[in-house]
């Protein structure tokens, strides 16, 4: 479905990624962990197609990334931050990046993602006026409303209180049972609990780990790698 | 395709959400700009300046009844309170020139006061100072009404010499010319009545009125520049990215950017295109006419609109960027003479001025103001300032354009 061929990239002359290879097929819900500033968002958005890799290429569905695979919605891409424009509505906001027409948007709201989610209880409210979760709901609606093949998450959860990190989960637990794929980066474990692969990143360089590794083994890991990278540097 | 006619629908959208905001911040501005440009017009207008110019004269012919002139000319009620002439050799008198000690040099040719007499009317050449230039309009002025005068009364010694050959009665003619001589005289002393009318002022060959109703309209709509930040660049890194991922790129967005500043832009000049037949009943403008200041106002409209969109692309930080527009159309219009005349102003004042686009606005704006006498008589100069203008556009355009791509690969 996606195939991530040896890629690189630097930042400001820092390397991020050095030689990155990946095969996520459909169905995969693949979770990447490490400590902050590793290098996660940035193996995100080369996937998604915001940023283009030095060295290396993506593929999907075995050809690189095109405007007729980004019109296709077959990526949906979440950010960290949310991606709204405050002095627009939320059904403005929605509408902007919907691939569809008028008709299939209000079907979405009656009865696909979008209602799921909630976002017809404050479909006309501007989007400076939402609480950080229902903000983060608009974000993940965004990506959903297209059908995306592949939903590419930037830590849904950071800055949510419980009650909005379980529904999360349970709208992602939803996508994943209707054949989607996903792409996380978290620190949750309850998120991470619907990965079928995990990996770490470390030192610019994926390690694939046992998905059962939880709780205090979990943080000792990613202690372990962050304490490795601050030594190196 | 679809994708980007709906983002750029939708940043329209936002941008005309913030109409209100904006026509808040029209009538706020509009009042402190009036407010500024009647305040300085009645300040203007009340204050008697004294001044007294240094003129070196050079003559020669050192008859005496050239110094007989000289001293009759340094007497004279409209000249003594403003001009100390000095006779001086020709090379002391350019070099007094050159240092900025006098304002002008006045070369009087031999045989003047015949030439005045037999109608040859041998010239004097004045030659001003750019230094002094407040003191150069005054004499400019000051010679102009003395030329009327003088040619008034050669006129009427002609006309009663043809007259008085008519009637054959030129045996007469000696006790006229003393009459004449007399009253002419007379009207020449008594000239403080004719500065009182033809008054001389700094704003060139603007009136007052229309200098600062050009000043005024010119620091509204820079300093309408503030309001656009309501709802410029406030696409956040998360949009930016939702952007790029969605296949949006750089024209796009700086077009949508642009187009957000020209969507009230716009607004204003239709606003003008309304008012447009009214302002041809009252002026009798023709159609052209009417269409030639539509293109005045939209070369100005378009390129202070450029102007707001590269320093919006240089500064992307809101803040920083209201801060530097309000400091640098202030400073511009203070450089360029538009709060005080030029005139008024140290050299390298006029230097700075003859670079900046605010010199361009403001002759174009005097078209527009002033238009059937500009078009009439400086049609080319109105339209080199179009072109300027739009030379200024395309260098902010492009230079907006080029710190945008280069701030966004920065920020990777």
């Amino acid at each position: 479905m996606i195939s991530i061929e040896d890629i690189s990239f630097s930042y400001h002359k820092k390397k991020i990624l050095r030689s990155v290879s990946l095969d996520i097929r459909q169905g995969d819900c693949i979770g990447f962990l490490g400590a902050n500033g590793c290098g996660k968002s940035t193996l995100l958005s080369l996937i998604a197609g915001v940023r283009t890799p030095k060295y290396g290429r993506i593929l999907y569905d075995g050809e690189p990334l095109n405007a007729a695979i980004r019109r296709s919605g077959m990526l949906g891409y979440v950010p960290q931050d949310n991606p709204l424009i405050p002095d627009l509505s939320v059904r403005d906001n929605l509408k902007l990046w919907h691939h569809g027409d008028n008709e299939q948007f209000h079907r979405e709201l009656s009865d696909g993602f979008l209602h799921l989610l909630g976002i017809p209880d404050f479909l006309n409210m501007p989007a400076a006026k939402l609480s950080g979760g229902m903000k983060k709901r608009v974000s993940i609606g965004m990506a959903l409303q297209n059908h995306p093949r592949i939903l590419i998450l930037d830590e849904p959860s950071a800055a949510l209180d419980l009650p909005c990190k379980a529904d999360i989960r349970s709208y992602l637990s939803v996508y994943l049972q209707n054949g989607g794929t996903v792409l996380i980066t978290t620190h949750e474990e309850t998120e991470l609990v619907l990965c079928n692969r995990l990996y770490l990143l470390h030192d610019g360089q994926l390690h694939q780990t046992d998905t059962t590794v939880r709780g205090e083994q979990l943080l000792a890991l990613i202690q372990q790698t962050t304490n490795q990278t601050e030594g190196t540097s | 395709m679809k994708q980007h006619g709906k983002y750029f629908y939708y940043q329209l959208k936002r941008a005309l959400r913030h109409g209100p905001q904006m026509l808040l911040g029209a009538i706020v501005l509009a009042l402190l700009a009036g407010t500024i440009a009647f305040c300085i017009i009645k300040t203007m207008d009340e204050s008697e300046t004294s001044v007294s110019v240094p003129v070196a004269v050079v003559i020669e012919d050192q008859s005496d009844l050239m110094n007989l002139l000289l001293s009759f000319l340094a007497d004279m009620q409209s000249t003594e309170k403003h001009f100390i002439f000095r006779v001086m050799t020709e090379p002391n008198a350019y070099h007094a020139l050159e240092d900025g000690s006098v304002a002008a040099v006045m070369l009087v040719p031999k045989n003047l006061i015949d030439g005045i007499m037999d109608g040859t009317n041998l010239h004097v050449q004045v030659l001003l100072s750019e230094k002094n230039a407040l003191a150069a309009i005054l004499l400019q002025e000051l010679s102009a009404a003395g030329a009327k005068t003088l040619s008034a009364a050669q006129a009427g010694t002609y006309a009663m010499t043809t007259l008085y050959r008519r009637a054959e009665r030129t045996d007469a003619l000696p006790d006229a010319y003393t009459a004449l001589d007399l009253r002419n005289l007379s009207y020449a002393l008594a000239r403080g009545d004719l500065f009182h009318t033809v008054r001389a002022n700094a704003t060139g060959e603007e009136s007052v009125l229309i200098y600062y109703l050009a000043s005024g309209i010119l620091l509204f709509l820079l300093l309408f520049g503030i309001c656009y930040l309501s709802f410029y660049g406030k696409s956040n890194a998360a949009c930016r990215t939702k952007e790029r991922a969605c296949g949006i790129g750089y024209p796009t967005v700086l077009l949508t950017r642009i187009s957000g500043i020209w969507l009230y832009q716009f607004f204003l000049l239709l606003l003008f295109a309304v008012s447009l037949p009214f302002l041809a009943r009252y002026s009798l403008l023709s159609v052209s006419d009417c269409l030639h200041m539509l293109c005045f106002a939209a070369v100005i409209l378009f390129s202070i609109s450029a102007f707001f969109f590269f320093l919006y692309e240089l500064i992307p930080a809101p803040g920083y960027a209201m801060l530097l527009l309000f400091l640098l159309s202030i400073l511009m219009m203070l450089v360029s003479g538009c709060f005080v005349p030029n005139a008024f102003l140290p050299f390298w004042c006029r230097r700075i001025a003859a670079l900046l686009p605010v010199r361009s606005w403001m002759q174009t704006l005097f078209c527009l103001l002033d238009y059937p006498a500009h078009t009439i008589y400086t049609a080319a100069v109105a339209n080199r300032h179009l072109l300027i203008l739009a030379a200024y556009t395309v260098f902010f355009l492009a230079g907006g354009g080029l710190a945008h791509i280069l701030y966004a690969k920065r920020r990777g």
